[in-house]
């Protein structure tokens, strides 16, 4: 993980340096991208609210990271609420919309891939995406979410046991 | 040339569980391994054309609520004791318009009543009880005062 000299950083610098990558983390939890860019505006208002409480103990990507991943869980949990009214779950309600939508580039498995994740609770569906995809290793996954690496692997194995057998369900 | 016996576990050594975790690590690979077969582990997702160049938080400077609530505290104090003073205020300068005018409508009425009944009890006292039936009362209401000044003078 790329680690510079935080401290000399200033909020712009870290804006700039860490938007992109804190996007895609929290665009695998919210799938939208408006909902994403909702979510990261929070995340860097936070962040920037409590710059002056950051002590430097870890690292501002893991801190930043930190605080996406609360806030993109925060969100998909109150969309879910605000949902609940509805006939349909807003996992469903996602998979419809990702069908549809213009920034979804995936073929026929890759959404059936997304439909997968969608199923898995809340903190197997971040863990599996931060190892998956962006392949972030269990310490630093650990810092983060702070949650043991023990535990996290356990959490990994389950996600990935359950995705291959809905997988597989669907192939059938 | 000698085989080399030494004990390798002595000189090298793996994180804790290493070998308890082992199998079940060996399963979540074999696992992965079919889906990444099957899906790929590009992110399918896009955003739109030069998001990441256009993008730009404007962050408001941060408010000083401290300064904005002291000012709104005094403000509304402020307020309050304007609002309380300007009512005992208008109480007070109603109560001086209104003093001596109602103490003169006072005398008036008890000046008009003592006119209106003098001649009645001077001449009930003049007379003797026995006549008292024949005094020149000619409404009710003089029936009723005589009979309340009656009721007094018995009293005491």
């Amino acid at each position: 993980m790329n680690q510079p000299k935080d401290a000399a950083l200033n909020f712009d610098e870290i804006v700039a340096l860490y938007s992109e990558k804190l996007y895609w983390h929290i665009r695998k939890i919210v799938l939208l991208h408006d909902d994403a860019h909702d979510v990261l505006q929070n995340t860097f208002l936070k962040a920037w609210k409590g710059l002056n409480k950051f002590k430097g103990n870890a690292s501002v990507y893991t801190w930043l990271y930190r605080i996406a991943t609360n806030e993109a869980i925060t969100f998909f949990n109150k969309k879910k609420k605000q949902n609940s009214v509805s006939l349909t779950t807003y996992e469903d309600f996602l998979s419809k919309t990702l069908e549809g939508d213009a920034y979804f580039d995936g073929d026929k498995m890759q959404l059936k891939l997304q439909q997968a994740i969608l199923q898995l609770p809340e903190k197997q569906r971040v863990v599996f995406n931060m190892r998956y995809f962006e392949e972030v290793k269990y310490k630093a996954m650990s810092e983060i979410l702070g949650t043991s690496e023990g535990a996290l692997k356990a959490s990994y194995h389950h996600a990935v046991k359950k995705i291959e057998k809905l997988l597989l369900l669907q192939e059938i | 040339m000698k085989p080399n016996n030494k004990d390798t576990s002595k000189i090298f050594s793996v994180p804790e569980n290493y070998f308890a975790t082992f199998a079940q690590e060996i399963q979540t690979k074999i696992a992965e391994d079919k889906i990444r077969t099957a899906c790929g582990n590009t992110p399918p997702f896009t955003v739109p054309e030069d998001f990441f160049k256009n993008i730009d938080f404007k962050l408001k400077p941060k408010k000083n609520y401290k300064i904005l609530k002291t000012i709104f505290a005094v403000a509304a104090s402020i307020l309050l004791i304007f609002a309380i003073s300007q009512t005992v205020f208008i109480e007070k300068q109603n109560n001086k318009t209104q003093t001596p005018a109602l103490a003169t409508e006072n005398d008036n009425l008890f000046k008009e009543v003592e006119n209106y009944n003098s001649e009645l009890l001077i001449s009930y006292l003049s007379e003797s009880e026995d006549n008292i039936e024949n005094l020149p009362v000619q409404e009710d209401a003089d029936l009723e005062y005589l009979a309340d000044y009656m009721a007094l003078a018995d009293m005491y």
